[in-house]
């Protein structure tokens, strides 16, 4: 176990460095002068000019990416071109507000997702499994901005029930209830698709589980059906499911760049986009980074969480 | 494997899929048929009858915030998601499937470092990478094309080097080698035949996802440039007037997803019919 464990570690470290060094070479790959990209058009060439020495652009690309990652390993992740302020500052503030957002996700893919998965399970066949197929089908088939749009649509401009942009009313003081009803439509537009994968793994896992012989042993001793369900089948289904959580994590925290521009909520997902049209290069490299470590290292977590709660997986 | 006929059949009795083909069908029809079909031109603009509802004006779908037929705009714009999306389909194919096998067939260094290449493409959150790219290159159709084929092909090359790996140690790959066949023979007559299945069913259950992708690319400028109007687009402009006319949002939205849908239907069939078990 603790041999996995170190393994993984060292991969994780490997994967992440290639990651950086792709988010690094962001920059570089566009066609232009960086000294000129970073500066925009109206810095004077003495300007261009200190900037290169200073970025050190004329040395060889790995010496730069050497020079940026011990950069990026202290916190400095640049300044951003268009709001002058530090990257990370600004990137972890709306990192911030997109967790929340992905949070509220999985609070309603989740739970919702596996109950689904569950009836449909142990209800095979029945007008309410192929109804749940059906929704699923279509689900996957919505793209996000869509839906996100038909539902401020519906539910914040016809019936006015529910606000359609940001993520604190602009008159209120903020506070909890007006975040959570801010959160409402956006987290269930971002949870849509995940909730469609778990109900489908948790409904095929489970069916796995149910077709297996200790089930049938559990049954013919006599225990009650929704116990066998619930203590058997039910705490096997779910230890798969972890993976998926880390895979869904990561589309929650990435999709949410379609749901966040819709919205108009403040994450990071927004952040890039509009970083990216203003070619605010450190910012969209912040925001890249900053997201794609934390999936990596989201992943590592449920793996080893995986290892850990499975017993017969063992590693090394 | 499946016998080839078997699993036709099962595709065709299938209603979901057939009801998908005919989709799929419908749109490519359509759009190649644009240019003869009785459309007004998808560009003329009618200020005076802009944000018209659908059946005013003699608008089937209604008319954008610049009087243009959004009919014919939808059946315009599903040339460009279509071609954009088989392009990047297949790219992320072909490219998917040659390092699978190069990686799955020959193992070792080669195997280790295309694969350590993958898992950092595949580190990224999907969408990630594609924005990642298209910020270096710079917005427009062909790179966002580019970048959703890169992202994708982690996916096949993964796929197809596990494939690989199990067929490779099979008899029928000993025997053939034991009667002399050479290593190019082996890899197309053997290998790449009994892959072309999964990756069929591979496909077109991800065409569904790229073309959603490019589109939403689009929708948030980063795709399609004017004047070129892809769905994405599209559903971008319509988005400003979803208070006054929800129609021209919600048309361009409806297509992808039929389409997508479609896809959908017929890459489920397809796995269902190649590889039936028990659901």
């Amino acid at each position: 176990m603790r041999r996995y464990v170190a393994q993984r570690l060292v991969s994780v470290a490997f994967v992440l460095l290639g990651v950086s060094f792709i988010v690094f070479l962001i920059l570089h790959l566009t066609p232009g002068d960086p000294a000129q990209i970073l500066l925009g058009p109206l810095a004077t060439s003495s300007e261009l000019a200190a900037l290169r020495e200073r970025l050190e652009l004329d040395k060889p690309i790995l010496v730069q990416y050497g020079r940026w990652l011990s950069h990026v390993a202290k916190g400095d992740f640049g300044r951003s071109i268009v709001l002058r302020r530090p990257v990370l500052t600004e990137a972890w503030s709306r990192f911030k507000a997109t967790v929340i957002l992905a949070v509220g996700g999985m609070l309603v893919a989740f739970p919702l997702g596996v109950a689904s998965g569950v009836i449909s399970a142990t209800r095979r066949g029945s007008l309410i499994d192929r109804l749940s197929a059906i929704l699923s089908m279509v689900s996957i088939s919505m793209p996000a901005f869509w839906v996100g749009l038909l539902l401020i649509m519906g539910f914040s401009l016809k019936l006015g029930w529910l606000p359609g942009t940001g993520m604190f009313s602009s008159a209120g003081e903020g506070g909890v209830g007006d975040l959570l009803i801010h959160l409402i439509l956006p987290a269930v537009t971002l949870a849509l698709v995940p909730l469609a994968v778990i109900a489908r793994l948790t409904r095929s896992n489970m069916l796995e589980v149910i077709g297996q012989d200790f089930i049938r042993t559990a049954r013919a001793k006599g225990a009650p059906e929704r116990w066998v369900i619930a203590r058997h089948a039910f705490r096997n289904t779910l230890v798969p499911l972890v993976t998926v959580l880390g895979l869904e994590v990561g589309f929650l925290l990435a999709g949410a760049v379609y749901v966040e521009t819709v919205f108009s909520w403040p994450g990071i997902g927004s952040m890039m986009v509009n970083a990216i049209l203003t070619r605010d290069f450190p910012l969209v490299q912040g925001g890249v980074l900053l997201i794609a470590t934390t999936y990596v290292l989201i992943n590592m977590a449920t793996d080893l969480l995986y290892v850990y709660v499975d017993p017969r997986v063992r590693y090394g | 494997m499946a016998h080839p006929s078997t699993a036709l059949s099962r595709f065709l009795h299938n209603r979901w899929s057939v009801a998908g083909t005919i989709v799929v069908l419908a749109v490519v029809l359509m759009a190649a048929l644009a240019p003869i079909l009785p459309l007004p031109d998808p560009d003329k603009t009618q200020p005076s009858r802009r944000l018209s509802a659908p059946s005013i004006h003699g608008f089937p779908l209604g008319s954008d915030h610049l009087g243009r037929d959004l009919l014919s705009r939808v059946v315009w714009g599903a040339r460009i998601s279509l071609t954009v999306g088989a392009l990047s389909a297949g790219i992320a194919m072909s490219a998917g499937t040659a390092l699978g096998i190069v990686a799955g067939y020959y193992g070792g260094r080669i195997d280790q470092i295309i694969m350590r290449a993958v898992d950092v493409v595949m580190a990224f959150p999907y969408i990630l990478l594609a924005i990642a790219l298209v910020a270096a290159l710079g917005p427009g159709l062909v790179n966002a094309m580019i970048a959703v084929a890169v992202v994708n092909v982690s996916f096949y090359a993964r796929g197809v080097r596990g494939a690989v790996l199990l067929l490779r140690e099979q008899e029928f790959v000993e025997a053939a080698r034991a009667i002399g066949s050479t290593e190019l023979r082996i890899l197309v007559k053997h290998i790449l035949r009994n892959i072309v299945a999964p990756i069929l069913v591979f496909v077109s259950m991800n065409i569904g996802v790229m073309i959603t992708e490019m589109a939403g690319l689009s929708f948030i400028g980063l795709g399609a440039q004017p004047p070129t109007a892809d769905w994405g687009t599209m559903l971008a402009d319509g988005r400003q007037f979803i208070t006054v006319a929800s129609h021209v949002a919600a048309v361009p939205g409806l297509a992808i997803f039929i389409l997508v849908l479609g896809f959908n239907l017929v890459g489920e069939g397809l796995r269902d019919a190649l590889d039936p078990r028990v659901r």
